[in-house]
C-alpha cells in the first residue's frame, strides 16, 4: 500500500539495489558537468527511450511521478524569457528533469526491502559504536504498521469534520489526530513494556 | 525508552498524515501543506532531540521509497528536486523549535513555542531551503530568496498554529509535551 513501484515489474528489478544507487551516484554527480546544450539534449532523449524501452505503461508512470516539478519548470522558462537566456533555462529544465527521472527509476524498481537491507548494513558498524540499532529497526516497524492506521483516522477525521461543517477540513482536524496519536503512544510503549519486546 | 520510541514514530507517522491535508500550490513550485507545521509539531512537543529523530525517521523512510511527502512523492527524487535544501533543512528545523521551546521554559508555552516555531521552521529552515533551490535552479542566492519570500506569509500562519496546537496539547496532555517536561 505504501510503497513506490512501477505498475509492472521491470527488467530493472533484476539489477541488485548497491548497483543502482552506485550508478545513480555517479550520473547525478556526471551530469552536472554537462555544460552543453547538445549533450544534454542527447542523454535527456537516450534515458526517455530508456523508460519508453521498459514499456508504454512504465514511460507514462514515470511522466506522471516528474509532475511535482512542472511549477518550477514554468517559474524557470519565464524566468529566462524575461532575461534572455533560454538555452541556459534549458539546461537547468533538461537537468532537473534527468536527475530526478533517474532518482524515481531506482527508486520504482527496488524494493523497499532492498533498500532497508542496505540502511541495515550501512548501520551495522553503528552496533559497535554502542549505538541501539534495535530502537532505530522497532521505530521502522511502528512507523510502517501506524502509517496507514494514521491515514485512516485523517480521513475519518475530516469526514466527521465535513458532516458537522459542511466545508473541507483544513487545521481543524489537527488538534484532534495530535491527540489520538498521543492516546497511541501511551497504549503501545505500554504494551511494549508488558510484552518486554524491548530491552535496553 | 520505550515511550520515547513510540512518540517518535507516531509523531514520524503523523507527519505524513499531515500531508493529506488540503495544500495550496504557489508561484514557485514548493506547496504549502500542513506537513511542514508537522515538523514545526515534532520540534516544540518532542523535544529537540526527539523531534529531530522523528523527521529523520520520516526523511529515511521517504528516501527508501514511501510516498509519503505531500502529494505523494518520495523517493531519493526528492533529495535532488529543487525542494531538496528543504527537506535536508527539516531535522534542523525541528531540532531548533525544541531546543527554543525548552531553553525558555519560563515563559508561557505559547510564546516559548511560537519562538522556537519562527527560528526552526522559518529562519533555520529557509537557509538551507535558499541554498538547495540555488543550486538546483542554477540562481543566485538573492534571486531564489526572492521567491522563498512568498512562502513567508504561509510559514508565519503555521508558526502561530503550531504555537497554539502545542499549548493546548500541554493543557490536555501535560506529560506527553517533553519539550517541558
Amino acid at each position: 500500500m505504501l510503497a513506490l513501484r512501477f505498475p509492472k515489474p521491470t527488467a530493472l528489478d533484476n539489477v541488485p539495489a548497491t548497483i543502482k544507487l552506485l550508478i545513480l551516484a555517479f550520473a547525478t554527480s556526471g551530469i552536472f558537468f554537462i555544460e552543453t546544450l547538445g549533450t544534454m539534449f542527447l542523454i535527456f532523449l537516450a534515458i526517455a527511450m530508456f523508460h519508453f524501452l521498459l514499456g508504454w505503461q512504465i514511460f507514462k508512470f514515470s511522466v506522471k511521478l516528474l509532475k511535482p516539478l512542472l511549477p518550477f519548470i514554468a517559474i524557470m522558462v519565464f524566468w529566462h524569457l524575461y532575461s534572455k537566456n533560454l538555452t541556459g533555462g534549458l539546461l537547468i529544465i533538461m537537468r532537473l528533469l534527468l536527475i530526478v527521472s533517474l532518482a524515481n527509476l531506482v527508486t520504482c524498481s527496488t524494493k523497499t526491502s532492498e533498500i532497508a537491507d542496505i540502511i541495515d548494513k550501512i548501520l551495522g558498524p553503528m552496533r559497535f559504536l554502542n549505538i541501539n540499532t534495535q530502537a532505530i529497526s522497532l521505530s521502522v516497524i511502528i512507523f510502517i504498521r501506524f502509517t496507514p492506521i494514521m491515514l485512516e483516522r485523517h480521513h475519518i477525521l475530516s469526514l466527521a469534520y465535513k458532516c458537522r461543517s459542511g466545508r473541507r477540513p483544513s487545521w481543524q482536524i489537527i488538534l484532534p489526530l495530535i491527540l489520538s496519536i498521543m492516546d497511541d503512544a501511551d497504549h503501545v510503549a505500554q504494551s511494549l513494556k508488558s510484552r518486554s519486546t524491548f530491552r535496553v | 525508552m520505550e515511550k520515547n520510541i513510540v512518540l517518535i514514530s507516531l509523531f514520524s507517522a503523523s507527519i505524513a498524515a499531515l500531508g493529506l491535508a488540503p495544500k495550496v500550490m504557489i508561484a514557485s513550485g514548493v506547496p504549502i501543506t500542513a506537513q511542514s507545521m508537522g515538523i514545526m509539531l515534532c520540534g516544540t512537543v518532542l523535544g529537540a532531540k526527539r523531534g529531530a529523530l522523528a523527521v529523520l525517521l520520516f526523511l529515511a523512510l521517504c528516501a527508501l521509497g514511501l510516498p509519503l511527502l505531500s502529494g505523494g512523492r518520495g523517493g531519493l527524487g526528492i533529495f535532488v528536486s529543487p525542494s531538496a535544501g528543504f527537506v535536508i533543512g527539516f531535522p534542523l528545523a525541528a531540532y531548533v523549535a525544541g531546543w527554543l521551546t525548552t531553553r525558555l521554559k519560563m515563559i508561557n508555552v505559547f510564546y516559548s513555542s511560537l519562538v522556537g516555531a519562527i527560528t526552526g521552521g522559518i529562519f533555520v529552515l529557509y537557509i538551507p531551503g535558499i541554498i538547495g533551490m540555488s543550486i538546483t535552479l542554477g540562481k543566485s542566492i538573492s534571486e531564489v530568496t526572492l521567491i522563498a519570500l512568498i512562502y513567508l506569509p504561509g510559514d508565519c500562519i503555521k508558526a502561530i498554529l503550531c504555537a497554539a496546537l502545542t499549548q493546548t496539547l500541554f493543557k490536555l496532555r501535560p506529560t506527553n509535551v517533553l519539550s517541558r517536561v
